[in-house]
């Protein structure tokens, strides 16, 4: 899975994208195993971070802070006709409510709800990624289990975010199961999954300031002699023989 | 050029300064039905170490300057078939242990000397990047391969290898097939136009070889290596090491590690093959407790499993 693939999913995650680009994406998504799996991650990430308490004071700010970059700080061109318009428009306003109220038939759904409490409220109307795999049937989705898995996020304050994400990417990460070509599933424990929400932490800029370095050996050159299992018929010397494709070389620790 | 030395040895004018210097360290044994052997001292305590022969109880040995005395079968460390014997009695007067090379100081294309009870002669060291299993144990052990020069077939194993200043740099275990230096091509092709009888030979890495010596001069003489109790081989259809048996009452049992688990990952260390597995255990402190990446019936599985302890 390419970067941008990686990005666009994130996007879709966070809400960036239209209704109909999501759909695409997510057609697209289906196609490619690795890009559900970092689909699956995207999304408990994003949960993850939803779940996180807030102080009510940042609270507000961060509203605020929203607010003001939504609205932008520029100064506004007044309409031509400054405010003589202004009686107008509100004469106008309540003549359409009176006329709403009147026509309209009585809800029986409050569309918006305002509650000074957090309530949890219990649904199946959520949405469940599409997983499919090339040479099964169907059926084979059943066979699943999932798990949304936890994330360590850094005490640290934002301001080291930057550094600490370049380094976390310039060291070697850890060994993650997303490259296995063999994967086809998502790891169901919270352990295994951990590690890759680490990684992930750290691409975006979550992963602590040390993070721990993942230690790495070279892939194997695949050529191992095994001594003893013959021997020379001259002098009787103890044959070491080199095998290069080791299969089937048994090897116990 | 050879030279007649003490007994029956026949040294090499170029060998001549390294056995000099390691002469006070080394003895002879008889192997019942198979020969002499060399054993070396290791130990001030009176501790030799020598190439397996299959037999154990005592041996009668002498020192290259014709003294005798008798050795004592102590242990054998299985994987890299070394055993550790000591004298019976007292020892001749002038026998002192050997010093062990650093592993730091073999270097490729650093002289070597290799000893055999009838001769002594020049080898040269290759790299000490080779892996190995010494059969019958199935424990993956980092090898040192070096190269020499004979005319006709003859049983190196159990030669020791000397460094020009006459520190132990390894023990012989085996000479590669004839066939395969056919095969291997390159530097022996073109050496072999001027050299015939160019041979291959492999010994335990001196790292191993350290601790080795460590292990067998420990008090219960055992020579400790990581260990779960897994035996795997490559896992073609997957990325990584298929478990073929679990020991029973093993660290991999009580972890829950299965025949059929792929391994994909272990202690941090992703898992190609059967041999990625072997080294990133060779890495593990014994003790510790680390996670392990399994996939079973196509789903990731990560168990925790304590890294326990093997002698063989």
């Amino acid at each position: 899975m390419n970067k941008k693939l990686e990005s666009r999913i994130s996007q879709l995650v966070f809400g960036d994208l239209s209704e109909r680009e999501g759909a695409a994406l997510r057609a697209e998504i289906a196609r490619d195993p690795e890009a559900v799996r970092a689909l699956a991650q995207y999304e408990a990430l994003r949960n993850e971070l939803r779940g996180l308490p807030i102080p009510p004071d940042q609270y507000s700010k961060d509203r605020l802070r929203t607010a003001i970059l939504a609205g932008g700080l520029g100064t506004r061109k007044r309409s031509p006709g400054g405010w003589l318009w202004a009686p107008v428009a509100v004469a106008g306003a309540v003549l359409a409510g009176l006329f709403l109220t009147e026509t309209r038939p009585p809800s029986k759904e409050a569309r918006f709800v305002v509650r000074e409490h957090s309530v949890e409220v219990a649904t199946n109307d959520v949405p469940t990624p599409i997983l499919r795999f090339p040479d099964e049937g169907p059926d084979a989705r059943n066979g699943l289990r999932f798990s949304a898995p936890s994330v360590e996020l850094s005490p640290e304050p934002p301001s080291s975010k930057p550094n600490s994400a370049a380094s976390a990417r310039s060291k070697p990460t850890a060994p993650r199961a997303a490259s296995n070509p063999a994967s086809q599933a998502v790891a169901a424990e919270p352990g295994a999954a951990r590690v890759e929400m680490r990684a992930l932490a750290a691409d975006a800029g979550f992963a602590p300031a040390a993070a721990p370095a993942v230690p790495s050996i070279p892939q194997s050159t695949a050529v191992i002699l095994v001594i003893g299992a013959e021997q020379d018929d001259q002098s009787g010397a103890t044959i070491a023989n080199e095998v290069h494709n080791p299969t089937n070389v048994v090897i116990g620790v | 050029m050879l030279a007649q030395a003490g007994g029956t040895q026949q040294v090499a004018v170029e060998a001549k300064p390294a056995m000099e210097r390691a002469r006070p360290s080394i003895v002879t044994f008889e192997a019942r039905g198979l020969g002499q052997g060399l054993a070396v001292m290791i130990d001030a305590k009176g501790y030799f170490l020598a190439h397996r022969h299959g037999q154990t109880g005592n041996f009668a040995a002498q020192t290259l300057a014709g003294q005798s005395f008798q050795l004592k079968w102590i242990a054998e460390d299985e994987p890299s078939q070394l055993i550790l014997l000591q004298a019976a009695g007292p020892l001749p007067p002038g026998v002192r242990p050997i010093r062990v090379v650093s592993p730091e100081a073999l270097t490729q294309g650093k002289g070597l000397i290799v000893a055999t009870a009838r001769e002594a002669f020049r080898a040269e060291f290759v790299s000490s990047d080779r892996l190995g299993i010494l059969n019958p144990s199935r424990r993956l052990l980092p090898l040192s391969e070096v190269q020499f020069q004979r005319q006709k077939p003859v049983n190196f194993g159990g030669a020791l290898l000397l460094t020009e200043a006459g520190e132990l740099a390894g023990i012989l275990h085996a000479v590669l097939d004839p066939r395969q230096q056919q095969l291997r091509g390159g530097l022996l092709k073109g050496v072999a136009e001027t050299a015939p009888g160019l041979q291959v030979g492999f010994s335990i890495d001196a790292a191993g070889l350290e601790h080795v010596i460590r292990g067998l001069l420990s008090p219960s003489h055992e020579v400790l290596r990581p260990s779960i109790g897994a035996l795997c081989k490559d896992a073609e259809a997957e990325n990584g090491a298929l478990v073929v048996e679990v020991v029973p009452g093993s660290p991999a049992a009580e972890a829950g590690l299965r025949k059929g688990d792929v391994i994909c990952e272990l202690g941090g260390y992703t898992v190609h093959n059967q041999i990625d597995f072997a080294r990133a255990m060779l890495r593990q402190p014994i003790g510790k407790t680390i996670d392990i990446t399994i996939l079973r019936d196509r789903v990731f599985k990560v168990l925790a499993i304590k890294i326990g302890k093997a002698c063989d």
